[in-house]
């Protein structure tokens, strides 16, 4: 074979490869992606940009499983309150039934009353950041109105929910009258007026449609509690979920989207070696001439 | 037998034929890195009337025309492939690196949505909405302006390569007129300057090449249009079509489509092909977020209760959606207008969420994709494309290199060949030069008889 000029000079652009070479794994090692363009791996990009898309979807979830968390907490404190207002109030219109109880006793009794019903009207009408959590949908509403002489329910039905997953929801803004009416003619803040005024007047059938009106709010704010420590285990469950789905899909979009650091530093040094041998090889080859040699 | 004044003449030719052999090595050597240069051979001959003594044929350039026309055809898919290559390096640095383009708009959208579905009744979470949608306006609109920039690149590019063949179309006509009349003159310099004005024309579209009986060439593109026909040149025609683009014609024929090799058929290919797809999916993928985004947000109630309007602006067609991408006035207006609620109650969020899920929902490609999967869809045809064209550049190149390889063992100058070839014809001189010498030596001898 002819070894001609060019020939001999034309590894020149063997050299160029093996710089381009070292130029890539450098950016890999410096920048630790795999990934710089879409033509570096186009099926990897595609896994990385749908990876990056589901964990931008876990991410929504988590925040919303947090917040929907938060309110759910809210609720069950809150429904706790109403529990243990129901209670008390239970007991005080109790200790004055039968016709032992004195006029100032029965008086009390009603003073008590009053301040359960008033405590009750600000449980009902909790708000979470600015929203009603009993209104159902008109959060912007107190749920609990007196509307001339009686309570009023401001709210409507619907209870509001967010979604913490596929198709998963979680209802964090509740029908504040299935808990305070439910299937009676009227709520509870009315039957405890008529029961403090049952009280007061020692109107003993009175106190005893008022204690039963009590027990019946009783269970379905028991009900609703339950409901609502179900949801919180629920969303405790897919937080957890979420958290260990997030890690599997980082973990993939890792893999393509990051540089393997000691692959790359290895084919880093490979090719720095490759470059210096090719570096090596022209020089060597633009040394040797028959030109040397004339005199 | 030649007598001493006949070996005299004989030294002093053989002298000349040595020289001329120095000529020819030093020539090669002066041409060690000219392009299209072929190495020359001295051509000598015993005298055939009886001298015994040599003469110089002439020179002869060293060429394989299979060789040629090898590298004639490998240089066009290579340059196609280059040019891809080089217009698509553009295409992909706008796309980004996963999540930090349209599909991080998009999350940070659905985000939006999400967090107004928490709170349907905040202003800030109204507000991001509306700061979220702009941006994934915005990002739709930017990516319309860098393919469109793409396609502009390409159109430059095309003109660009058209004017450089057109020069080299003019210059390989006058080469074949002055071959043509260079009566009997070496052309093998003008030969030189052709086959490389040729290749260079190779580069930039494929064309064929048919060897004269005068010496020049006549140059047609593949499908027969003539650009060189003896010393007339025609070149390729450029003229703006209504679309704003550059079409090309050779002899009246318009030729934009049939011109499919070189670094033109690459920017053509690149214009008319892949970027205008790119467009196409681009554009789809806007007119399906507006067209979903409006439709759940028009069925909605904003903020004072009233009936919800478009988010986005309603894009007029398909083709163009992404560059007209915007959210409308009003909503950039006021934030209120933002539609969260399915009942016109302020705490219902059944539209927010219904947006925010649209992130999950397969509206594209018929049903099969989610807008994040037909925006990685479309990253991954720009890297498919732009890594179909560099590993094809490659093999191309390979192909191209060892044609040259192959050319250059038959063409090429060796630095030792020609140390050897001065060697050669130095001693050779010197040699001849002794016998001139020692003959000269005999006839003052033979004189000095004389005069005695």
């Amino acid at each position: 074979m002819r070894v001609t000029f060019r020939t001999a000079y034309g590894d020149i652009e063997h050299v160029n490869t093996a710089a381009d070479q070292v130029a890539r794994a450098r950016q890999q090692v410096e920048s630790g992606k795999r990934i710089g363009v879409p033509s570096d791996d186009p099926a990897g990009m595609q896994r990385a940009v749908e990876g990056r898309a589901e964990i931008a979807g876990i991410d929504i979830y988590a925040r919303t499983a947090d917040s929907a968390a938060a309110k759910l907490a809210t609720l069950d404190t809150v429904l706790s309150d109403v529990i243990d207002k129901i209670t008390q109030a239970t007991v005080t219109a109790s200790s004055v039934r039968g016709s032992t109880a004195t006029q100032q006793g029965r008086d009390a009794a009603a003073l008590t009353l009053e301040g359960i019903r008033d405590a009750l009207v600000a449980d009902l009408n909790t708000s979470f950041r600015g929203a009603y959590v009993f209104g159902g949908t008109k959060s912007q509403t107190a749920p609990y109105a007196k509307v001339g002489a009686s309570w009023t329910y401001q709210g409507n039905n619907t209870p509001a929910s967010v979604d913490v997953g596929p198709g998963q929801t979680v209802a964090v803004a509740l029908d504040g009258q299935a808990i305070a009416q439910g299937g009676d003619s009227t709520n509870l803040l009315n039957e405890l007026e008529s029961l403090i005024a049952a009280t007061r007047a020692g109107d003993q059938t009175g106190i005893a449609n008022g204690l039963a009106a009590l027990d019946r709010a009783f269970a379905r704010a028991t009900r609703g509690q339950s409901q609502i420590g179900v949801d919180e285990q629920s969303m405790a469950e897919r937080q957890s979920q979420l958290t260990t789905q997030r890690l599997a899909a980082v973990a993939r979009v890792a893999k393509d989207e990051d540089a393997n650091l000691v692959d790359a530093i290895s084919e880093m040094n490979r090719a720095e070696v490759a470059y210096r041998a090719a570096l090596g090889a022209v020089g060597t080859a633009s040394r040797q001439s028959l030109m040397d040699y004339l005199q | 037998m030649p007598g001493l004044f006949s070996s005299l003449s004989m030294a002093s030719h053989a002298l000349d034929a040595q020289r001329a052999g120095l000529d020819v090595a030093g020539q090669n050597i002066a041409n060690l890195n000219t392009p299209g240069y072929a190495r020359r051979r001295l051509s000598l001959a015993e005298v055939v009337d009886g001298t015994g003594g040599v003469e110089v044929r002439g020179t002869q350039a060293l060429r394989d025309f299979y060789l040629d026309s090898r590298v004639r055809q490998a240089l066009p898919d290579e340059e196609r492939e280059s040019a891809i290559v080089d217009l698509l390096s553009g295409v992909e640095t706008a796309i980004g690196a996963p999540g930090q383009a349209i599909d991080g708009k998009l999350a940070g959208l659905f985000d939006a949505f999400s967090a107004l579905a928490l709170d349907p009744t905040s202003a800030v979470a109204r507000d991001s909405v509306v700061l979220q949608g702009t941006q994934v306006a915005a990002s739709f609109r930017e990516m319309a302006v860098k393919l469109a920039d793409s396609r502009r690149v390409a159109d430059n590019s095309v003109r660009g390569a058209v004017d450089q063949a057109n020069t080299l179309v003019r210059q390989i006509a006058e080469l074949n007129g002055a071959i043509a009349t260079a009566s009997g003159v070496d052309v093998s310099a003008l030969k030189d300057r052709q086959l490389t004005a040729v290749e260079e024309l190779s580069r930039l579209t494929s064309v064929a090449v048919l060897s004269r009986a005068d010496g020049g060439v006549d140059v047609t593109i593949p499908t027969g249009q003539a650009l060189v026909i003896g010393a007339s040149a025609y070149g390729i025609g450029v003229t703006t079509g209504t679309d704003g683009l550059t079409h090309l014609s050779v002899g009246g024929t318009d030729v934009t489509t049939s011109l499919t090799g070189g670094r033109i058929g690459g920017f053509l290919h690149a214009r008319d092909t892949l970027v205008p797809d790119y467009q196409s999916r681009l554009d789809t993928l806007a007119y399906t977020v507006a067209q979903q985004v409006n439709t759940l947000h028009q069925s909605g109630y904003d903020a004072t209760g009233a009936a919800g309007g478009a988010f986005f602006t309603p894009p007029a067609a398909v083709a163009g959606a992404a560059a007209a991408m915007q959210v409308t006035a009003a909503l950039q207006g006021s934030s209120q207008l933002v539609a969260a609620s399915g009942t016109g109650a302020p705490g219902d969020n059944t539209i927010a969420r219904a947006l925010a899920n649209l992130r999950d929902a397969k509206v594209l490609g018929g049903g099969t994709a989610t807008m994040a999967e037909s925006w990685a869809q479309l990253a991954y045809k720009v890297g498919s494309d732009a890594e179909s064209a560099e590993r094809l550049r490659q093999s191309r190149h390979d192909v191209t290199s060892e044609v040259e390889r192959l050319r250059d063992q038959m063409s090429g100058v060796s630095l030792d060949e020609e140390a050897a070839s001065m060697l050669k014809f130095q001693r050779a001189y010197e040699a001849n030069a002794k016998f001139f010498s020692t003959i000269d030596g005999l006839l003052d001898t033979l004189l000095n008889l004389v005069r005695a």
